[in-house]
């Protein structure tokens, strides 16, 4: 019987957090937010996107719509880092331009709100470009030595091809090997609770320059890389 | 808490209604009169229609019209023709654009070639649902030629627009003297808040300038831009409230702000609201949904005029 009341009791407290998390069709657009990203801290950034505005002209992953620039493309947007260019751009709009409606500025806006709406812009931009360089209907054939010079530059100093990825061309080919060097596992992988992985530096610093380079590889890039790595038997 | 008896509130019920009435009486075009302010939309404000040339994109939105109670609108031209306004020009940037060129030169064919009872169906399918189209907004530019200006105002007839309003510039208006002339039709320039460029609507000086081109030159006054601008709507609509056919509700900032929900921004809403109504203006109110919400548009576009009804009260 104990039992039971202990089920009921559950039973209820489950109907009651239920209804209170429901959100309905009326206060939230699933068909344009889309449904909550497992991520909570990308969750609140992309809502902060959406409810200052920016997403009905810019585009929610930022396919723009209307005369707004598009982010996915901006250079601007592809140079900044934790929002040095885009943190001044917002709070001042852009009031001198050709287009019909300037880009209004949003002073009134807190630093924390600033800083969410530059974490989604970033992170949709590397959604968004990793999209575009796998779904490529017409993939680029990669020149290897192209691509070698293009690591030397921008990966030698974390990556080696005798190290950490000898054999990866072996390991992978094609589109499995393009899609493991455009984005690899550790960019998607979930928040850890544990506070020592959480600070640990090196996975934070590689995250965020893997997330800088997937903004900004072109097409050719991203296909002499692949070519480049494709050799690393 | 006072107690009403079932007659009582019946009473109060229907007394409260009369407010929104969405009145589909073929004598007389339907209409969403709020406190003697005549309401309606500008379609731009449905943020989840299907894209330009579907077929289901007008029954959609006649859907969301008939869901806010507004009866009557001013479309868009992107949600009347098979391509998007960019397509004819209207942004400066996509004109720029390599495929721009082959794309504005099928809009055009498209325009002169399709048969003017394709604008003839898309009034029927508003006017049998109890809707009307009172102005047309084609944002006319350099990139048309006289033969598709022609031809868009005889489509604007065809929707059974009292004219046009258009987010245009001074050297167009310039150009489209002769047309309203002969077509005995008005264009009302819609204005944003670029400051920089003097060939754009943003002042009254540059409204001035137009106005004083042509008598069926008129005004779509955007409160929310002209307040973003830094200029006084409520000043403005008492010296030309003889030329300003409707103006679009929206809540900006100074200063160039961001758009906000009604009644948090710097925009005189409540102050333009009452004015029209005081002073009797034949001044239409067209709700303009364009800030940041989680609700679907047509929820927002509901609250927008539940806040004029408010201040209209």
């Amino acid at each position: 019987m104990k039992q039971l009341f202990r089920m009921i009791g559950v039973l209820a407290l489950a109907t009651v957090l239920a209804a209170a998390q429901s959100v309905s069709k009326e206060t939230y657009d699933f068909n344009f937010i889309g449904q909550p990203l497992p991520d909570t801290v990308l969750q609140h950034a992309k809502e902060t996107f959406v409810l200052f505005g920016c997403a009905y002209c810019h585009g929610l992953n930022l396919v723009t719509r209307g005369e707004a620039t598009d982010l996915m493309h901006s250079r601007l947007v592809g140079q900044d880092v934790d929002g040095n260019l885009i943190r001044p751009l917002l709070r001042a709009g852009i009031p001198q331009t050709a287009k019909l409606s300037p880009m209004p500025q949003f002073s009134d806006l807190s630093d924390q709100q600033i800083g969410a709406l530059v974490l989604w812009i970033h992170y949709a931009r590397s959604e968004g470009r990793f999209k575009e360089l796998t779904e490529a209907k017409d993939p680029l054939v990669g020149d290897a030595g192209k691509g070698k010079a293009y690591f030397d530059q921008k990966c030698a100093s974390c990556h080696s091809g005798s190290g950490d990825l000898a054999g990866v061309g072996k390991k992978y080919s094609g589109a499995a090997l393009k899609t493991a060097f455009l984005k690899p596992r550790t960019l998607d992988r979930p928040r850890s609770w544990r506070v020592d992985e959480l600070h640990d530096a090196k996975t934070v610093v590689a995250k965020a320059q893997h997330r800088a380079l997937l903004e900004n590889y072109s097409a050719e890039d991203a296909s002499n890389v692949t070519a480049f790595l494709a050799t690393l038997k | 808490m006072t107690k009403h008896s079932r007659r009582a509130f019946a009473k109060l019920a229907t007394a409260s209604v009369p407010l929104l009435t969405l009145d589909a009486h073929p004598a007389e075009p339907p209409a969403t009169i709020i406190n003697g302010v005549r309401f309606g939309v500008e379609t731009f404000s449905f943020h989840d229609l299907p894209p330009a040339g579907d077929p289901q994109l007008v029954p959609t939105l006649i859907r969301d019209m008939k869901d806010a109670r507004i009866a009557e609108c001013e479309i868009m031209s992107g949600h009347v023709e098979p391509m998007g306004s960019y397509a004819t020009g209207w942004w400066v940037a996509t004109r720029r654009d390599p495929g721009f060129p082959k794309m504005r030169e099928d809009a055009r064919r498209w325009r002169l070639s399709v048969p003017m009872e394709y604008y003839g169906k898309v009034r029927r399918l508003f006017e049998q649902a109890g809707l009307s189209i009172f102005l047309y907004n084609v944002n006319f530019n350099e990139t048309f030629t006289d033969e598709e200006r022609d031809r868009t105002f005889e489509a604007a007839k065809e929707l059974g627009a009292a004219g046009f309003s258009s987010s245009t510039v001074l050297s167009e208006a310039q150009r489209l003297v002769p047309f309203v002339e002969r077509h005995r039709m008005f264009v009302a320039m819609h204005n944003h808040n670029n400051l920089v460029d003097p060939d754009q609507f943003a002042t009254p000086a540059s409204f001035q300038k137009a106005l004083d081109m042509s008598e069926y030159f008129k005004v779509t006054l955007d409160i929310g831009h002209f307040t973003a601008g830094n200029n006084d709507a409520v000043d403005f609509i008492s010296k030309h409230h003889d030329r300003i056919v409707n103006i679009h509700v929206r809540d900006r900032k100074r200063n160039n702000g961001r758009n906000m929900p009604f009644g948090q921004g710097d925009t005189p809403i409540k102050e333009v609201l009452q004015l029209i109504r005081d002073n009797r203006y034949p001044i239409r109110c067209y709700i303009e949904y364009e800030y940041g919400s989680f609700r679907p548009s047509t929820e927002e576009v509901k609250r927008c005029l539940e806040y004029c009804k408010q201040v209209l009260a």
